[in-house]
């Protein structure tokens, strides 16, 4: 068991460190801070648009949307499909 | 998620065994410890890099939305991607055990790689024909994040599935092959 636990943090700490791990650490919160953003803005230009219409309780429409962002599991490409086939 | 972790997995750990089998480094460890603990320690510190890596990640870009972002719900986002980041520990470990048998299996990284990243489009492409092989089935996916339901009981089963699969021949390819 010890040599094991010595083998796994010896693994573990050399691939923390190596530069493959940081360029996609890295990577990896460009894609999810992108992911964020983009349904953050999909969420506001939703609730734009039904301002616009009148009609709609914003913060209705608001509600209704986090359900579709938790129902599609944040998936931003699915996110702006449902989003474009929302009639307006 | 979807497409974005297997990839990570797969740019990750295709080298872990297969450039220290390529270098001949294994012997220097055979002297002190066995090759079931090489393999699974391997396997296990793979494991924990990817998570870090996806929790790291998930981490800052909250961070980042919190900072950066108007009427960003900061505890609301946070607790969805702790929960999709939990969901995606099994799915995890059923492609990082395809890699790892993989990088066991041919002495050459760049191979493990080729033979990695067709397998993963080879699962994406049998969708068409047997959906309920693919790892990528959706239904499989959409059933993690669906506690306390059969749903995603038999979507963890299947996932501990192929990682039992891969794990096993992924070890018996390591046990039995020329260092």
């Amino acid at each position: 068991m010890k040599a094991f636990l010595i083998l796994f943090k010896d693994n573990l700490l050399t691939s923390l460190k190596s530069k493959k791990t940081i360029f996609f650490l890295v990577l990896y919160v460009v894609i999810f801070a992108l992911a964020i953003h983009v349904v953050e803005e999909v969420q506001q230009e939703a609730i734009r648009r039904v301002v616009n219409q009148g009609g709609i309780d914003p913060e209705l429409y608001r509600m209704s949307f986090n359900f579709m962002v938790e129902f599609l599991k944040l998936n931003s490409n699915d996110i702006v499909q449902s989003f474009l086939s929302v009639p307006l | 998620m979807l497409l974005g972790t297997p990839a990570l997995i797969l740019m990750i750990h295709y080298d872990k065994l297969a450039q220290e089998n390529y270098d001949g480094t294994f012997r220097y460890y055979l002297f002190r410890t066995s090759r079931a603990k090489i393999y699974w320690s391997k396997f296990a510190s793979a494991l924990a890099e990817i998570a870090l890596i996806t929790l790291t990640a998930t981490l800052i870009a909250v961070l980042y939305g919190h900072f950066k972002l108007d009427n960003f719900d900061t505890l609301k986002v946070l607790g969805y991607s702790l929960k999709y980041w939990l969901a995606g520990i099994t799915p995890l470990l059923a492609f990082s055990s395809m890699v790892f048998m993989f990088s066991s299996w041919v002495k050459r990284p760049f191979l493990a790689l080729l033979l990695s990243a067709a397998t993963v489009i080879g699962a994406g492409v049998i969708m068409n024909w047997y959906p309920w092989m693919s790892p990528f089935n959706l239904d499989y996916w959409k059933g993690l994040f669906v506690p306390g339901t059969q749903l995603m009981l038999n979507s963890v089963l299947i996932y501990l599935g192929y990682t039992a699969l891969f794990s096993t021949l992924g070890f018996l390819i390591f046990k039995k092959r020329d260092l």
